[in-house]
């Protein structure tokens, strides 16, 4: 629908913006550019619509050579929306939204009605918006009536440039779900630019990652989580974002710090007072260089309370995992010796933390 | 004789002159707007033109008004014309400043989000920028156009006529009262011109933006 092949912007200080840029985009699809500033996202955005003219390489709409279309004609089948202050502050809510409509001529009957449908369709009560300014709207409004004005005349590819940028993180989302919402209704093709990663994520069909005006990978949101292509991938997105499976996630991750402990020497009596103090009902017992040992739960102190013991001689052997062994290989041990929680410690056996049922949950919960 | 009775007794002459003033601040403004707007709106497409066009301007500004007068003098001779052309002059450099700068100061990403839509370049003059300049402009043309009331008054100097006739009559006969009947009525057409334009701007001001002026005084207020 959209095809970009080997676009390049060289600039004639030689600054390269963007690079052998070549991609495909299919009827319907929002795609989103992102990428650290500077990597050539904007400019690509804008040799779309010949704002700016590539200097090498080809843009196809519906395998239409945008090269061989006026510029102007061009524009206006196109839908354009900007970050910033674009709406028209001397016209009125209706007249900024019938924009093309009137560059195209369109019979007065048909733009009032299509001025209509769309304010409706965003929840604007056209009898209450269509005569208001700009001026006289919130942030949320004026985006919203800058995305009607470019649904307006009905164009196929929607370019969109950071649209929410300006705004404040509630409306933000607000307008990112009507969008998606939009979408659905209207299925138009989007080349929409962001630095935002978590609104990529959120609305993209796929996102394509971009650095010194390169492609560097281009995927679905799911893919891209799941296989980032390089470390500048991995760290752009952030890695509490990427999708990771439980044999990939270590132990250290999701374990908690400072279990309860005590050292072998120490009497039943303090060994009650631990757990309740911690409110556990089982101990982890360490040497005095915090190596484990072994494990001491309630009932057995309670068993062996009146005879003066130390916890070295009621403590029972437990299984273990290294820091670095994997979330799985400890959930594996809890259901092969069905135990409710396993030590980790670090390769010289010193205890580093513990992993507990409740930890599992938790991570688990966090990657749904 | 008190001021009051001079004024009721030569009322007719003192209306002539009057009329004769604005005629001829009128004329001169008129011109000046015919070639200064054009002009501003030129230099706004053409930037490399702005700089020496406007600094032009500026130099013909530093010439004392009445030596420019008396420069019109062997070029167009004495009476009124030279004094019109004098004050076109004047008139172009303020106009033709602030129709450029009213163009320029509309907000690029007005112009962008036109452009990215498909207005050709004329539409995006007609359709956004004049509009948006325009209460710029005007307050230009009103400023001038105050100014070129004062310095009509000079046309006298150089034969023409005006309310400056009768200051010049009042100075050399030493006659308070003429003089009075020049300058009063003189700087009361200027007042009245400054605020009956006042009143055109805020009528003219397209409804949208008058709104965000009024808003944009009160954050100025409200930020102190």
């Amino acid at each position: 629908m959209v095809s970009f092949v080997e676009v390049n912007k060289t600039y004639p200080n030689n600054t390269q913006a963007v690079d052998s840029f070549s991609l495909t985009m299919a009827k319907g699809e929002l795609v989103v550019l992102i990428g650290p500033s500077g990597c050539g996202k904007t400019t690509t955005l804008k040799m779309v619509n010949r704002l700016i003219q590539p200097t090498a390489g080809k843009i196809f709409i519906n395998d239409v050579d945008t090269d061989e279309l006026d510029p102007v004609e061009l524009r206006r089948q196109i839908g354009y929306v900007i970050q910033d202050i674009s709406l028209f502050p001397h016209q009125t809510v209706a007249r900024n939204i019938a924009t093309v409509p009137l560059l195209k001529k369109w019979p007065d009957g048909q733009i009032r009605d299509t001025v209509d449908r769309l304010l409706r369709m965003v929840d604007m009560d056209p009898a209450v918006f269509r005569n208001r300014y700009p001026s006289e709207l919130s942030g949320g409004q004026q985006q919203r009536i800058g995305v009607l004005r470019a649904l307006a005349a009905d164009p196929e590819v929607m370019l969109m440039d950071e649209p929410f940028g300006a705004l404040d993180p509630i409306t933000r989302v607000q307008l990112q779900d009507e969008l998606k919402n939009l979408q659905q209704k209207v299925n138009k093709t989007i080349l929409f630019v962001t630095h935002d990663m978590d609104e990529a994520l959120k609305i993209a069909d796929r996102i394509v990652i971009m650095k010194d005006g390169q492609i560097i990978q281009a995927a679905t949101p799911e893919d891209l989580l799941r296989q980032p292509a390089n470390d500048f991938v991995r760290t752009f997105i952030g890695e509490e974002r990427l999708i990771r499976k439980p044999d990939q996630v270590q132990a250290h991750e999701v374990m908690l710090r400072n279990p309860a402990c005590l050292e072998a020497g120490k009497g039943l009596r303090q060994g009650l007072e631990a757990m309740r103090e911690a409110r556990v009902d089982s101990l982890l017992i360490i040497d005095n260089r915090r190596q484990f040992l072994g494990v001491v739960d309630v009932n057995t102190i309670q068993t062996h309370l009146k005879q003066n013991k130390t916890l070295q001689e009621i403590m029972v052997d437990w299984p273990t995992v290294g820091e670095t062994d994997s979330v799985k290989t400890a959930v594996q041990l809890m259901v092969d010796q069905n135990v409710r929680f396993v030590p980790v410690v670090n390769d010289s056996g010193r205890l580093k933390g513990i992993i507990t049922r409740a930890r599992v949950v938790n991570f688990v919960l966090d990657y749904l | 004789m008190d001021f009051a009775e001079f004024f009721i007794n030569n009322f007719g002459r003192i209306a002539t002159r009057t009329a004769e003033h604005v005629v001829i601040a009128l004329s001169a403004l008129f011109l000046a707007l015919l070639v200064a707007v054009p002009l501003g709106i030129l230099l706004t497409r053409q930037e490399h033109l702005a700089k020496p066009v406007l600094g032009l301007g500026n130099i013909i500004m530093t010439i004392p008004s009445l030596a420019l007068l008396a420069f019109m003098l062997p070029v167009l001779g004495i009476g009124n014309r030279p004094a019109i052309a004098a004050l076109f002059l004047y008139a172009l450099m303020p106009i033709m400043r602030n129709t450029y700068t009213g163009i320029k100061q509309v907000q690029p990403s007005l112009i962008e989000a036109a452009r990215g839509m498909g207005l050709r370049d004329f539409q995006i003059l007609y359709q956004l920028e004049l509009p948006l300049a325009f209460s710029f402009i005007l307050a230009g043309i009103r400023t001038t156009l105050v100014i070129l009331i004062g310095w009509a008054t000079l046309a006298a100097f150089i034969g023409g006529g005006g309310l400056g006739q009768l200051i010049w009559a009042g100075l050399t006969n030493i006659n308070y009262n003429l003089i009075l009947s020049g300058a009063i009525p003189a700087a009361g057409l200027a007042l009245l011109t400054d605020l009956l334009m006042g009143r055109l701007e805020t009528i003219l001001t397209p409804r949208g933006i008058r709104k965000t002026r009024v808003k944009e005084v009160k954050n100025a207020f409200n930020k102190d």
